[in-house]
């Protein structure tokens, strides 16, 4: 005897009124479809993962090594937190500059938190110019999913 | 809420293998199968539009992350309902907007701007005063058309608790004056 046997339906449960279900759908339904950059956010992030993942298949042991330099340049930059104090012009380590939402780590959601900020028109920060080009846009936020999926591979 | 058909012929057992394989087309066609679907059931426990993007998108990096160990042994609207429902708890806890939400929604419900707006008003209403687990269920079977089996699963609960949630909550719709219109012929 199956769980469901021991519990039967009640035979009016089984449906709900037509009209009912319609306007429930429509209660809950969001009231705008799903932006474009977003499906262009969460796809590129995928391509860029992906990519990296079959690169790090292809070069193995090379991947390794440049895991290993990756984290001895990040345990040198945060283990010397007084320079950013004492150098104002110096611009922050690459991974806390790249750490749009202040979580303490860098990955593809510091890119979709710069992707909504840009999108929204809010007032941005100077190192959010991740690529130095003078402008915060796009190619930005191209640049620290870059960075995110950089520091995955590295750490998977 | 019906899933949208993609032209990608794969199923999703398929479409989780190849993606596990690192196919970013097959990430694509999975994408575009559930996102709308995430997106308003995401909506559902947000009330806010934001919100419900960011739940979207946190909700597919979260099945990014799990490559290459992703496994499906459920339907996949099974599997995504827990992963959007704690990405929506942990988003909402995160920017502390569980009142505003909730505050935002009574307001809509308080302002009826026609006929039809004061009957979605009443189901509203109505629907608000059940409580949380019933309407959870209830939604779940009649609107994002799950079977009480996948029901079961996804909350991780008997099927005859999910049955004794459905019993008390259409019930409870059938006696309100607010819904009883809806099951008179």
């Amino acid at each position: 005897m199956t769980p469901q046997n021991q519990h039967p339906e009640h035979p009016s449960d089984s449906h709900l009124p037509k009209p009912l279900a319609g306007e429930l759908a429509a209660l809950y339904k969001p009231p705008s479809e799903i932006p474009a950059e977003i499906d262009e956010n969460i796809l590129f992030a995928a391509r860029q993962q992906f990519g990296d993942t079959r690169r790090s298949w292809r070069w193995g042991g090379v991947g390794i090594v440049a895991a290993a330099i990756m984290l001895i340049f990040l345990i040198q930059h945060t283990l010397q937190p007084q320079r950013s104090i004492l150098q104002p012009d110096t611009p922050p380590p690459l991974a806390i500059r790249e750490d749009i939402d202040l979580s303490g780590r860098v990955d593809i959601l510091d890119a979709f938190a710069l992707a909504r900020h840009l999108k929204a028109g809010a007032p941005t920060r100077a190192e959010w110019d991740i690529n130095q080009d003078g402008s915060i846009n796009q190619a930005d936020v191209d640049a620290v999913a870059m960075t995110a999926v950089q520091l995955n591979g590295g750490a998977s | 809420m019906t899933e949208p058909s993609t032209k990608d012929w794969r199923t999703d057992v398929q479409l989780i293998d190849a993606i596990n394989r690192s196919d970013a087309s097959a990430f694509e066609s999975l994408y575009l199968r559930y996102r709308d679907w995430v997106f308003r059931l995401a909506y559902r426990f947000t009330a806010d539009r934001e919100d419900a993007l960011d739940v979207l998108q946190e909700t597919f990096a979260y099945l990014l992350k799990r490559v290459p160990d992703l496994r499906l042994t459920a339907k996949m609207t099974t599997f995504l309902y827990p992963v959007v429902k704690n990405v929506s708890l942990t988003v909402l806890r995160k920017k502390k907007k569980a009142e505003r939400a909730k505050k935002r929604r009574q307001e809509n419900l308080n302002a009826p701007s026609s006929e039809s707006a004061s009957a979605k008003t009443d189901l509203a209403a109505m629907m608000a005063s059940l409580p949380e687990p019933q309407r959870e269920v209830l939604l779940m079977r009649f609107v994002d058309g799950l079977t009480l089996d996948e029901i079961a699963q996804a909350l991780q609960i008997p099927v005859g608790t999910v049955k004794s949630r459905l019993h008390h909550a259409l019930a409870a719709l059938r006696n309100d004056e607010r819904t009883r219109r809806y099951f008179e012929d």
